[in-house]
């Protein structure tokens, strides 16, 4: 069985970098389903999953400055708290619920997906920073490769910013996945920052907040040590393969092919709960 | 100055992720190996070693950060990443005492 698992976490891992979307999103309903996992245990191993290929990432991503490490930090006090409270919340609800909130999440981030393919970046005027932006610091600067300038930033609406984040991390620990568009979209949306800051600074914290949730699932005792390491290795092996693959795939049809298996994968989630 | 700082401040997070990371892979691969090739009992333990050194990854991560802005003398955020690091750790003491 680890060996079927270390494959479909490969795979998952791959398709996942290819769509932009974490590896959690797609293994949880393979564990759920095909082996047969709770969905306490499945969320356990998506937790990993995150770990590994934020941490991946994010290594890299830091190293080219586009993450803002002090925004980062200060948001990620809320995915913590949110991240601590989905877990803990996780293990008071059923799994056919956890199944059927999961299906909701996976078939909106599939829409989405689709609605989003031709995503271009439009540039955009950034406003002066405000007394609380200046205090914490939460302004910067990054340098674009492809309009070939230093781009100045500053962080609007922290307050809201922060409660969007409290929700993606009260999801990350529920479900066991990154809830990397509710991070980005209080990052990039709400908060107005650069979208290529928002994706690195989203990736940033992941790690962090995946290891609040999962440290109360660990104490749950709701982690299968062998299916979690398979996970591991397989998402991130295959999320590398992924991302050295990505410049030469163009086509948005191959996008849209595997948004509807998503959308078929997130319906059959649903059902099992439901039935 | 500060910029130096931190900058400095980037690169070692960088790679105590990267570090982290590509150990916790390296040991799991073992374990993996030895569970597909063997099926030893020793498998889950050599995983579980390697998984640790994952979820201790991102931690360190904190403790470093926490460090560099107490030298920075930034304590807003200071306080901020102490936050952090004391919700972790006592959410899981107390679910740990509560099952």
């Amino acid at each position: 069985m680890i060996f079927e698992v270390l494959v479909v976490s490969i795979i998952a891992g791959f398709i996942g970098s290819l769509l932009g979307i974490g590896g959690g999103l797609i293994i949880i309903p393979f564990l759920s389903i095909v082996f047969k996992l709770t969905m306490h245990q499945a969320a356990a191993a998506g937790l990993v999953s995150v770990i590994a290929t934020s941490s991946g990432a994010a290594s890299a991503y830091v190293k080219d400055k586009l993450t803002h490490l002090r925004i980062g930090m200060f948001l990620q006090l809320a995915t913590v708290i949110g991240g601590v409270l989905g877990a803990i919340l996780s293990g008071f609800l059923p799994t056919k619920i956890l199944s059927v909130i999961f299906g909701i999440l996976l078939l909106y981030n599939s829409l989405l997906m689709i609605k989003n393919r031709t995503s271009d970046e439009k540039p955009r005027e950034y406003s002066q920073a405000t007394k609380w932006t200046k205090s914490l610091k939460l302004y910067g600067s990054y340098y674009d490769k492809i309009l070939n300038r230093e781009i100045t930033y500053s962080a609007q609406n922290t307050f809201w910013g922060f409660l969007m984040m409290t929700f993606a991390g009260l999801l990350s620990g529920l479900l066991g996945i990154g809830s990397g568009i509710f991070k980005v979209l209080a990052l990039d949306t709400i908060m107005k920052l650069p979208f290529k800051v928002s994706t690195a600074t989203s990736n940033f914290m992941m790690g962090v907040t995946a290891l609040a949730s999962i440290s109360i699932y660990l104490a749950r005792g709701d982690i299968v040590y062998d299916i979690c390491g398979a996970v591991a290795v397989g998402v991130l092996g295959g999320s590398l393969i992924g991302s050295k693959v990505m410049p030469y795939i163009k086509s948005k049809y191959l996008k849209v092919a595997f948004a509807l298996i998503l959308i078929y994968t997130s319906i059959e989630m649903i059902k099992k709960g439901l039935l | 100055m500060e910029s130096k700082k931190s900058l400095d401040m980037e690169k070692v997070i960088s790679l105590i992720l990267r570090v982290g990371v590509v150990l916790s892979i390296i040991v799991i691969s073992f374990g993996l190996l030895a569970h597909i090739l063997i099926d030893a009992k020793v498998a889950t333990l050599i995983i579980k070693v390697g998984l640790y050194i994952l979820f201790l990854t991102p931690f360190a991560r904190l403790v470093v950060s926490l460090f560099m802005f107490l030298l920075e003398k930034d304590l807003i955020y200071f306080a901020i990443t102490l936050g952090i690091i004391v919700i972790i750790v006592l959410s899981n003491m107390v679910v740990s005492l509560r099952f």
